[in-house]
């Protein structure tokens, strides 16, 4: 498990940058769909029919989606990429975990995982075959194995970080760089004694 | 490189918890509450229209209930013209392929008041709503929508969108 210690190279960061990008972007997306309208998410997630007070809905309804939107635009920037990827990784498995219930259940139910956020681009030529791969119209094994990538992804980025090209790592490494740990310049009071 | 900090993970969920809870103050959403379908509906009397290529006994009004609501009398109530035909499967299902004049209507469309589509529809015209069939619970919870803004003639479709096109019926997209 060295491999964790060491920081991600060139070709290693450029992947955190897919997966951020991508990953962390779909999810933004799908957040923003779902707060354009959070009753018809509500909905969505009672159709699930899992044991939850129906007090519980119209909270998640808000919680889910802001969730999404704060972690996923956290993850674009790549700043606190870790936390925010631990913060989608722990929603994803959560999804899923619902979604196999589902499947179990046998119930005809739309995911409504991205809400409305790909409806438009159904009847796009191409697009729409990813459109429907992304926000299908009903939950099936389709549905895990695409949340089965997103947890690849996320917990990519908890393991390694957000690699050399994320925001925070420029602050890392500029507090890291020898400059700044040069012993010729002056040193604070306390570091000298 | 930075390590995964547990304070930050905290503060990301107090600020999700902050956001949503002002998001929901600002914009409260109110679910509709359902119970079990009811059992005590009555058959309601319709007059279905005689249609020449339906293949069925015409008749001139009968009982209809759900149960006894099947392709070939759905076919002739859509042929007749006076029907309020309401698909409640969701928008990407409606727009792949949907019964002939149907009218798209789901329940997130009653969230924000009663749809304006109901406005075009006398509330005593016969309504039949469909849904994807099976175990498909929105045609019934449509249907208690619909008859909370005085739609008294609703019928459920049981078979739905599957034992439409099991039949052989057209479709037609928007």
């Amino acid at each position: 498990m060295s491999f964790l210690r060491n920081p991600p190279g060139t070709p290693e960061s450029a992947f955190l940058l897919f997966c951020r990008l991508v990953f962390g972007g779909l999810l933004l997306l799908a957040g923003g769909g779902k707060l354009m309208n959070p009753g018809a998410f509500a909905l969505a997630i009672d159709a699930f029919k899992l044991p939850l007070p129906p007090e519980a809905l119209p909270v998640l309804a808000f919680v889910i989606p802001w969730a999404e939107v704060i972690a996923g635009a956290l993850l674009v920037v790549g700043w606190a990429s870790r936390e925010a990827a631990a913060v989608l990784f722990a929603m994803m498995l959560g999804f899923t975990g619902g979604i196999i219930s589902v499947i179990a259940r046998d119930l005809p139910i739309d995911c409504g995982c991205f809400g409305n956020t790909f409806d438009g681009l159904r009847r796009v030529p191409l697009l729409g075959g990813v459109a429907k791969f992304l926000s299908g119209d009903q939950i099936s094994m389709t549905t895990v194995l695409r949340n089965a990538t997103f947890l690849g992804a996320f917990l990519a980025v908890l393991l390694r970080g957000g690699g050399r090209f994320a925001l925070e790592s420029s602050r890392v490494s500029r507090a890291d760089s020898p400059a700044s740990r040069d012993e010729s310049l002056p040193q604070p009071e306390a570091a000298r004694t | 490189m930075a390590g995964f900090c547990p304070y930050r993970f905290v503060a990301i969920g107090f600020v999700i918890l902050s956001v949503s809870a002002v998001d929901g103050s600002l914009r409260p959403v109110t679910l509709p509450k359902f119970g079990e379908p009811r059992a005590d509906r009555q058959p309601l009397a319709v007059s279905i229209p005689v249609s020449e290529d339906a293949g069925a006994e015409p008749a001139a009004a009968t009982e209809l209930s759900d149960d006894t609501l099947t392709a070939p009398i759905l076919r002739q109530l859509i042929d007749g013209g006076s029907l309020f035909l309401v698909d409640a499967r969701i928008p990407a299902e409606f727009e792949a392929g949907h019964l002939p004049y149907a009218v798209n209507l789901t329940l997130p469309d009653f969230l924000a008041g009663r749809p304006e589509v109901l406005d075009f529809h006398d509330p005593s015209t016969l309504t039949v709503v469909y849904c994807g069939g099976g175990d498909c619970d929105s045609s019934e919870k449509v249907r208690e929508m619909l008859e909370s803004y005085g739609f008294q003639s609703v019928l459920v479709y049981k078979e739905g969108f599957p034992g439409w096109i099991a039949h052989g019926g057209e479709l037609m997209t928007p």
